[in-house]
């Protein structure tokens, strides 16, 4: 008894250990290579007025946070969320639709691998026409790029569904509807949980591409506009900062996913 | 008849061809005894029992339980498949009221005789918990206990017990004999395995191949209060054995 004490202690630690290293690692390459970054403007190995540098990026993030940085990130955030929450409440509903008229999806199935494949950046100008040079065409430009994949995964998770566990709930009588709310959903919520990760990130992309071809604020236009005067220490800022977004994101619905599949799959 | 099973034939469908599994099939099932269904594999012998359960169409014939003919699915006949196919998302109590919530039965009654169920089949401590916790023995009884809540007169066992070990199986299949002949309820199951199907019922519905008939139907001499394990070294368990064994392999 004592012995398996101690052999399970000893591999506690040992996972421990191994998660310490991997955080150090994770870590020291990021400051390996901003050092790196850094280090090689300064001993002249590369122009900072071309490549920027960690130092300057830092300078230009405190001199725009006093300014209206905090202003360009909301509608960039903002503009997200809009497209997130959308593209799931509408794909969600189609998803539905089409799980519930097998008819209507091998009607629709043609059509949706077609708007799937086509580069939605080819939509840029229609959007522009048709929702206007504003926020409405940033989450348009989400929307379309976040829909349909979101669309397709949920129905291929809603028609992949335990067939015994339906056969289960038919043998009492359960209409289709039925169906849906006792066994489809809870049964498909990894599956929502996984287009939501991949819907967020979608989201974000469609949003800085939708900032590039229209808008007056938020980080894709900031990027743009400094691109084009050519201050690179704004633009590295921005994508860095947008990276750092992107994760935060990604975090927030790993953690709701985590929170879910407790209180859903009891594991 | 409180079952009859009447000139049932059935064919499946594809875009290559239509392939006939089940040509004419009749029995009849009195009320509290416990039929099994024994056939070659692809004879549709479970496609059989999913047209008694109202939940297949025959291609011909027809299905006539308490003098209704069956024509979809009916709260009075209760279905159990393969694997005990409980949620993980549900508590054991919540998938034992399953059936109960569907048919909007969920009354004070009702759940009072489910939880009577639980408790008489040792299951009452864990109403709580999720079925991961459960080994396949006790998952199985509370599939069974589900599918006895809502107070089926008929009940049917597609390979009930074939997702588990030959020695769980084997406990299981006793632990469900005792429990259905204690509700004293009629039962129609269908197995691939014949000391199974010796060991449980009171007769044996034998099919031929595909398509297939009803080849023999066999009386079993071992009454109602048998154990379903021990009756296995009955000393005429085996000549039954050969017999239906003989029946399947014409």
């Amino acid at each position: 008894m004592n012995n398996t004490r101690y052999s399970r202690s000893r591999y506690l630690r040992a996972v421990q250990k191994e998660k310490r290293a991997v955080r150090i690692l994770q870590l020291s390459i990021v400051a390996g290579l901003l050092f790196a970054w850094e280090a090689g403007t300064r001993l002249g190995l590369a122009d900072a007025f071309i490549v920027s540098s960690p130092v300057r990026m830092f300078s230009m993030f405190v001199t725009m946070a006093g300014g209206d940085l905090a202003r360009h990130v909301m509608y960039t955030v903002g503009e997200t969320m809009a497209g997130f929450f959308l593209g799931v409440a509408m794909g969600f509903g189609a998803a539905v639709g089409l799980w519930y008229s097998p008819f209507a999806h091998k009607v629709l199935s043609p059509y949706l691998v077609v708007l799937n494949s086509l580069p939605k950046v080819a939509l840029g100008p229609v959007i522009i026409v048709w929702a206007g040079a504003g926020i409405s065409a940033v989450i348009t430009m989400a929307l379309a790029i976040s829909l349909i994949v979101t669309i397709m995964e949920l129905t291929h998770g809603f028609y992949s569904t335990d067939a015994n566990m339906m056969t289960t709930v038919q043998s009492f009588g359960a209409g289709k509807w039925e169906c849906f709310k006792k066994v489809v959903m809870p049964y498909n919520v990894p599956v929502l949980f996984q287009s939501l990760k991949v819907n967020i990130g979608l989201c974000l992309v469609g949003v800085i591409t939708g900032e590039f071809l229209v808008s007056r604020a938020g980080l894709g236009y900031l990027i743009v506009y400094a691109g084009q005067v050519f201050k690179m220490d704004l633009v590295m800022m921005s994508v860095v900062l947008l990276g750092f977004i992107a994760f935060l994101m990604y975090s927030a619905v790993s953690a709701a996913e985590k929170l879910a599949v407790k209180i859903i799959n009891h594991i | 008849m409180f079952l009859s099973v009447e000139n049932i034939g059935l064919s499946y469908q594809t875009a290559e061809r239509e392939t006939m599994a089940v040509k004419d099939v009749s029995f009849d099932v009195k009320e509290g005894e416990f039929v099994s269904i024994v056939g070659p594999s692809g004879c549709g012998k479970s496609t059989l029992l999913s047209c008694i359960a109202g939940l297949t169409v025959p291609t011909t014939g027809q299905i006539i339980f308490k003098g209704r003919p069956t024509d979809g699915v009916r709260e009075d006949v209760g279905y159990m498949l393969q694997s005990d196919n409980l949620m993980p998302w549900r508590s054991i109590y919540k998938n034992v009221t399953l059936g109960l919530e569907i048919q909007n039965k969920l009354t004070a009654e009702n759940e009072a005789y489910a939880q009577s169920l639980l408790k008489k089949y040792d299951l009452w401590e864990f109403k709580d918990s999720y079925p991961s916790r459960l080994s396949g023995g006790m998952r199985q009884r509370a599939a069974l206990i589900r599918t006895l809540a809502v107070k089926p007169d008929l009940l049917l066992l597609d390979e009930a017990f074939s997702a588990l070990d030959y020695q769980t199986r084997v406990n299981v299949s006793r632990d469900v004999y005792r429990i259905l002949r204690a509700e004293n309820k009629t039962m129609v199951m269908v197995t691939h395995d014949i000391p199974e199907a010796v060991a449980m019922s009171d007769r044996v519905v034998v099919l031929s191949k595909r398509p297939s008939v009803v080849q023999k139907i066999l009386t079993l001499p071992f009454g109602r209060r048998r154990d379903p394990i021990s009756v296995r070294g009955h000393g005429r368990f085996q000549s039954f054995f050969d017999a239906v064994w003989k029946e399947m392999n014409i």
